[in-house]
């Protein structure tokens, strides 16, 4: 279906651009920037790997607010998203970010923003307002501020409370991200809590999944399966109660967790080569597979938008499966769990992601490692 | 940087035009046994049914929230809450 957008008014750019519908897809997410003020040790930006890691020597910089603007303006058009996800970094140390909000506002039907929530400004409430902004996600790690701030390395578990009070009191919806790591896992039920009493409705569950600089946090971050299956239980038991939906933003391995036991809490595969792709866009233009993708496609403001879409990556992926997942049930849509976390992790796309690893064939992993798990049998 | 949805987003946030189809396993539910890696069987039919099972004391959880939050956000959520 190719989507008609019209004419976007206002704008120093006039060009418009036609879209493929063989190359179309429903949504993009636009990372602003690479600067970020948090030291998130699960960070999984790929510009953060460096030495010999397998995602390192990613190019870095900006566009100049001009030419984003245009390159936001081609990729929408000629690829007909109508979703746009803005995020990071953190997006909103970019000086332009919040005229970019309302460009996307004018591109598309729906916006969501991710940000750390330390720069929600009065003046950000109203632009995201006046956008049309679907929803903020914000991350709260735990309900104890020196456990959050810990975690987030950066004093700033006040400022997100605050920012999901002032987002909801202007009518902004406000999501929550929770990350599931070693460190905190026992912390979710406080930040379901602390959700209901914001009167925060939804929950983007994500279980740790190294890529970045957190591949060098394995021991310290990386959780079990049961800490997970733990949590899920959890959401399962308190979603209804609360009034709060969660859904799993990282893929949790049927083999791992019998995820048909959960009504309430909402599963997904990786969206690489399905028609929902979560095709990201960096702040130069490159364009990646995915947010945890270090592979560049190409560029929007070089490449026609077709070259990229076509490109054999985006395509064969699927096909990359570990050895041990051949065979399940599941390998077409679970395919191993996130690829990519075993390909910065591990150098190959193909290679067991850490989390399923560690549980499937433990003496490799602390062979590869140099970690021991423990999985309780009887969980 | 805060973690966001490397997969399908939730319907929310798309359009009803652009459910997620990854969301979907596309291979039928699992074996029986597919390794030793699994959790038990599914709890009792009360629990895990996407409905409420114990009643909640929402004083009872604010109170026990708004004690690690600074003082203007607790007040700000008390004011909401006695706007009921």
């Amino acid at each position: 279906m190719a989507v008609i957008h019209q004419p976007v008014e206002a704008l120093t750019v006039t060009q418009q651009w036609d879209c493929d519908p063989k190359h179309a897809v429903p949504r993009l997410d636009f990372e602003f920037n690479s600067a970020c003020d948090h030291k998130c040790g699960h960070c999984y930006n790929v510009w953060n790997a460096d030495g010999d890691e397998a995602q390192a020597g990613y190019p870095q910089g900006q566009l100049d607010p001009e030419r984003y603007r245009a390159m936001m303006i081609k990729a929408v058009q000629q690829s007909g998203a109508n979703h746009i996800t803005i995020t990071g970094g953190e997006p909103l140390l970019r000086k332009d970010a919040l005229t970019l909000v309302s460009l996307a506002g004018q591109l598309v039907d729906t916006v969501q923003i991710i940000t750390n929530g330390s720069h929600i400004s009065p003046e950000a409430v109203q632009c995201f307002k006046a956008a049309g902004v679907r929803s903020v996600q914000l991350t709260l790690l735990s309900a104890d501020r020196d456990t959050h701030d810990r975690l987030k390395g950066a004093v700033c578990f006040d400022d997100t409370v605050r920012a999901a009070l002032d987002l909801r009191d202007a009518g902004v919806p406000v999501q929550i991200c929770f990350v599931a790591m070693k460190e905190n896992w026992q912390a979710f039920e406080g930040v379901m809590e602390l959700c209901y009493v914001l009167g925060v409705r939804g929950i983007a569950y994500n279980r740790m999944s190294p890529t970045g600089w957190a591949i060098r946090e394995l021991d310290r971050l990386l959780p079990l399966v049961d800490q997970v299956e733990h949590n899920l239980d959890t959401a399962e038991r308190l979603g209804p109660v609360f009034g709060i939906g969660v859904s799993t933003a990282m893929p949790i391995p049927p083999c791992l967790i019998r995820i048909q036991r959960y009504k309430w809490v909402k599963f997904g595969f990786c969206s690489v080569g399905t028609h929902t792709p979560n095709i990201t866009i960096d702040p130069l233009g490159n364009v990646r597979s995915c947010n945890l993708s270090a592979n560049i496609l190409g560029n929007v403001l070089d490449d026609d938008w077709r070259t990229i879409h076509a490109q054999p990556y985006l395509h064969t992926f699927k096909k990359k499966i570990p050895e041990m997942c051949r065979g399940c049930a599941y390998e077409t849509s679970c395919q191993g769990g996130c690829k990519e976390s075993g390909f910065a992790t591990f150098g190959d796309l193909s290679h067991p992601e850490p989390f399923v690893w560690q549980v499937r064939d433990p003496q490799g992993f602390a062979a590869a490692t140099g970690l021991v798990t423990i999985h309780d049998p009887k969980r | 940087m805060p973690i966001g949805p490397c997969l399908s987003p939730p319907e929310h946030d798309l359009g009803a035009d652009a459910a997620p189809d990854a969301a979907a396993p596309d291979a039928g539910p699992p074996e029986p046994d597919l390794g030793p890696c699994l959790s038990p069987p599914p709890p009792d039919p009360e629990e895990g049914s996407g409905k409420a099972t114990s009643p909640i004391d929402p004083a009872a959880i604010f109170d026990k929230v708004a004690a690690g939050l600074p003082p203007d956000i607790a007040a700000r959520l008390k004011h909401r809450q006695g706007k009921g």
